[in-house]
C-alpha cells in the first residue's frame, strides 16, 4: 500500500464530494432522519409498553388502575427478584416495586414512596418514561402525593436509545450507498484507467476510498451523538466499532461497485442489500430464527457493539466476539473486492 | 545489435489477447526506437486499444511479452507505470474539479513536485486556465489538460490513443503539432488512431492492424510506395474525368488519345494515401471520424 496515493485519493474524493451538492444532500439523510425520528418518538401513543408490578400488599386498586390504563400490558410478579428477572430478560420495560400500604397512605394523604426499575435496551422504556408520572399521580389525585424512585442511567435515556441505532444506520448508509457511488462514477467516467495507469493499484484505490468512508461516518456520527445531547459509554469500544463497522460496509459498498457494471446497478444492489442488514440488526430479538439468520451479516455485530458499549459502558474484553467477527468480515469482504476489481477490469 | 537492442523502448513478442474464444490481439510483434513516433492504424475494434492497454499494464496478455524500457510490463508494472504517460480515447478528468486540482490529484499520485503543474500547463498553453472547472472547458482544451497529466511525471514514453478523435480541426492541428513537439524532446510515443491524415502526418513507423492482426509496418512513405498507387487524372471538357496508375502505358495511352482532340480542361496527379494502402490490403475502407 503506498500511503500517499491513499492519501491522494481520500483528498480527491473529500474535494469532490464538498463540490458535489447532491451526495452532500445524500450525507445529511441520517441526520435529517435522526431529528425526525427523534421529533415523532414522542407522538408513538398507542404504543403498549409491557410492565411488571410486584406488590408487597394491599394495594390491589393501584394495580388494578394500572391494567386499565391502555399505555401498559401489566405483569403481577410474585416477589421482587421475579419482577427483577422479567427486566433483565428484556421480558418488560419497567418494574413497579409498589410498598406495603401504598394505596393506603395515599388514601390518608401521606406521601408513600414508589420504586421504579426501568430497562435502558428496551426501546417501549421511553414511552413508559413519558407517561409513567403522570398515571401514578393520576391515581394519586393529588399534586406530589407519591415520591417515586427511578432507576435508570444518567444522561437523556431516549437519545440514548437512537444513537446506537443511528450510527450503525451511518456506518452502513455511508458504506453502502456513498461509497459505491464513488467508485462507479471512476469506472464510467473511466478515471479510475487514469489512475491505475499511475503508480497507484487497485489495493490503494480501494484503501483511499474506504478512509473516506470512515471520515463521512465518524464525521456524521459526531453529528449525530452531538444532536442527541452528547456521548455517552465506552468512548474506545464504540470508535473501535464504527472503525471496523464502517471498513466492513466501505468494502461491501465498494464489492458492490466493483461488481456492478454502472452506477444504477450498483444503487439497485445497495439498496437491496442495505434493507436486510439495517433489519436483521434491529430485529434480531424478535424470534430465535431472525436471531440465527442475523449472526449471518456484518450488521448485527456493529449494532450489538455500540450499542453495549454506549448502554453498558462495555469495554474492548466484553466485546472479543463482536470484534472478532468483524475482523473476519473484513478481511473476507476487502479480498473479495480486490478479486472483483481486477477480474472485471481484465475480464 | 546490442546497441539496436537498446535504443528500442518497446518491444512486443507474439502479443495475443484473448477475451473468451474471441481473439481481439493475434500473435502481434514490433518493436519501437527511441524518440519515434509508432503509429497503430486500424478500425475501431481491430485490437489496438487492447494493445495499448497491454503495453500500460492495464490488462495481461493472454500469451506472448511486451517490454517497455527493458522491463516486462506483468511483473515489472509498477516499475514501467512511473516511466509511462497514458492519453486515453475518452476524456476521463474530472468535471467538477479545477484544471488545478485534477493536475494535483495526479501530481501526488506520481510524488511529482507541485510546480511540475505549472511546467506542464505550459507545455500545453493552457496555464491561464488553472482555475476553470474542467467541465467548462471545450473538447480540444480538455485533450491538452489530458496531454498535460500524461507528462505530469516526465515520462519516457507515451501512449496516445485516438489523440485527435472528435476534435475540431483546428484543435487537431495543435495537437498533432504538440505531439511533434514531444518526439522532438526526446519521447518515445505510440499513438492509435483510424485518421490516416493523422497516421501519415505524425509516425515515423506505421502498423496496420486489422482484426488483431498487424498486415503491414514500415514507415508511411514507404508503405505507400509499396501498395499504394500514383494515379494521372483527367478531366475533359465535358467534364469527363479519367484515372490510370502514373508512369503506365495506360496513362500515356489516355493522355495521348485526350491531346490529340483537344479535349484536355485539367491534368494532374494524385499521390497514393494511406487509405489507399488499407483499402488495398484489407478491401475495406477505414472510417474517419474527425
Amino acid at each position: 500500500m503506498n500511503l500517499n496515493v491513499v492519501l491522494a485519493i481520500f483528498r480527491k474524493d473529500l474535494i469532490t464530494s464538498v463540490k458535489s451538492k447532491n451526495l452532500l444532500i445524500i450525507l445529511l439523510t441520517p441526520v435529517f432522519l435522526s431529528l425526525l425520528f427523534n421529533s415523532t418518538i414522542s407522538l408513538t401513543d398507542t404504543t403498549v409498553v409491557p410492565v411488571a408490578v410486584y406488590d408487597e400488599g394491599s394495594s390491589t386498586d393501584f394495580i388494578e388502575y394500572l391494567s386499565s390504563r391502555s399505555n401498559y400490558d401489566v405483569t403481577i410478579a410474585d416477589s421482587a427478584v421475579k419482577s427483577e428477572k422479567l427486566l433483565y430478560n428484556q421480558k418488560v420495560a419497567a418494574i413497579m416495586l409498589v410498598p406495603e400500604g401504598f394505596s393506603a397512605d395515599i388514601k390518608s394523604g401521606l406521601t408513600p414512596s414508589l420504586n421504579i426499575i426501568v430497562n435502558p435496551y428496551e426501546a417501549k422504556s421511553v414511552v413508559f418514561l413519558q407517561t409513567y408520572k403522570d398515571i401514578v399521580m393520576d391515581f394519586a389525585g393529588q399534586r406530589y402525593p407519591v415520591n417515586i424512585t427511578l432507576n435508570m442511567l444518567p444522561g437523556n435515556l431516549q437519545s440514548r436509545f437512537n444513537i446506537p441505532v443511528w450510527i450503525m444506520f451511518t456506518v452502513i448508509f455511508v458504506g453502502m450507498m456513498v461509497l459505491p457511488n464513488t467508485l462507479t462514477t471512476e469506472k464510467e467516467k473511466k478515471t479510475l484507467d487514469a489512475i491505475l495507469v499511475s503508480p497507484a493499484s487497485e489495493k490503494d484505490v480501494i484503501y483511499g476510498k474506504s478512509l473516506f468512508g470512515l471520515f463521512l461516518t465518524i464525521l456524521i456520527s459526531l453529528v449525530i451523538i452531538s444532536i442527541n445531547r452528547g456521548f455517552v459509554g465506552n468512548f474506545l469500544s464504540v470508535t473501535i466499532f464504527i472503525v471496523l463497522g464502517s471498513a466492513v460496509f466501505t468494502g461491501l459498498g465498494l464489492l458492490i461497485a466493483s461488481y456492478a457494471d454502472n452506477y444504477s446497478s450498483a444503487s439497485l444492489y445497495s439498496t437491496i442489500c442495505m434493507a436486510p442488514m439495517i433489519l436483521l440488526a434491529l430485529l434480531a430479538d424478535l424470534s430465535r430464527e431472525i436471531g440465527y439468520i442475523s449472526h449471518l451479516v456484518p450488521s448485527t455485530y456493529v449494532f450489538c457493539g455500540i450499542k453495549s458499549a454506549m448502554l453498558n459502558n462495555s469495554g474492548i474484553s466484553d466485546l472479543y466476539p463482536e470484534i472478532g467477527a468483524l475482523l473476519i468480515f473484513n478481511i473476507l469482504v476487502y479480498v473479495l473486492t480486490f478479486r472483483v476489481l481486477k477480474k472485471k477490469r481484465y475480464s | 545489435m546490442a546497441g539496436d537492442s537498446m535504443d528500442k523502448v518497446i518491444v512486443t513478442e507474439c502479443l495475443s489477447k484473448k477475451y473468451g474464444n474471441f481473439e481481439a490481439v493475434k500473435s502481434i510483434s514490433f518493436s519501437i526506437q527511441k524518440g519515434t513516433i509508432f503509429g497503430l492504424l486500424g478500425p475501431n475494434g481491430a485490437g489496438k486499444s487492447t494493445t495499448i492497454k497491454i503495453l500500460t499494464c492495464q490488462l495481461p496478455p493472454t500469451l506472448g511479452t511486451a517490454y517497455i524500457g527493458g522491463l516486462n510490463t506483468v511483473s515489472d508494472a509498477v516499475e514501467i507505470k512511473k516511466k509511462i504517460g497514458v492519453v486515453f480515447e475518452s476524456q476521463n478528468l474530472y468535471e467538477e474539479l479545477s484544471v488545478y486540482e485534477n493536475l494535483n490529484f495526479f501530481r501526488r499520485l506520481y510524488n511529482s513536485p507541485k510546480e511540475r503543474i505549472s511546467e506542464v500547463l505550459k507545455a500545453v498553453g493552457m496555464e491561464t486556465y488553472q482555475k476553470n472547472k474542467v467541465k467548462t472547458l471545450s473538447k480540444g482544451m480538455n485533450q491538452k489538460i489530458m496531454i498535460s497529466r500524461a507528462l505530469l511525471n516526465d515520462p519516457e514514453v507515451l501512449f496516445l490513443d485516438e489523440p485527435g478523435s472528435g476534435l475540431d480541426p483546428r484543435s487537431a492541428r495543435e495537437i498533432r503539432q504538440m505531439i511533434l513537439g514531444l518526439k522532438e524532446q526526446g519521447k518515445t510515443i505510440l499513438i492509435t488512431t483510424h485518421n490516416m491524415e493523422e497516421a501519415d502526418f505524425l509516425c515515423d513507423c506505421l502498423a496496420i492492424i486489422h482484426k488483431g492482426s498487424i498486415i503491414a509496418m514500415d514507415t508511411p512513405t514507404n508503405l505507400k510506395k509499396k501498395y499504394g498507387e500514383d494515379v494521372l487524372m483527367i478531366k475533359t471538357v465535358k467534364g469527363d474525368i479519367y484515372e490510370s496508375p502514373l508512369n503506365t502505358k495506360a496513362s500515356s495511352d489516355i493522355f495521348e488519345k485526350l491531346s490529340e482532340n483537344n479535349q484536355i480542361s485539367l491534368v494532374h496527379s494524385k499521390e497514393a494515401t494511406i487509405e489507399d494502402v488499407f483499402i488495398k490490403l484489407t478491401g475495406e475502407k477505414l472510417t474517419d471520424e474527425s
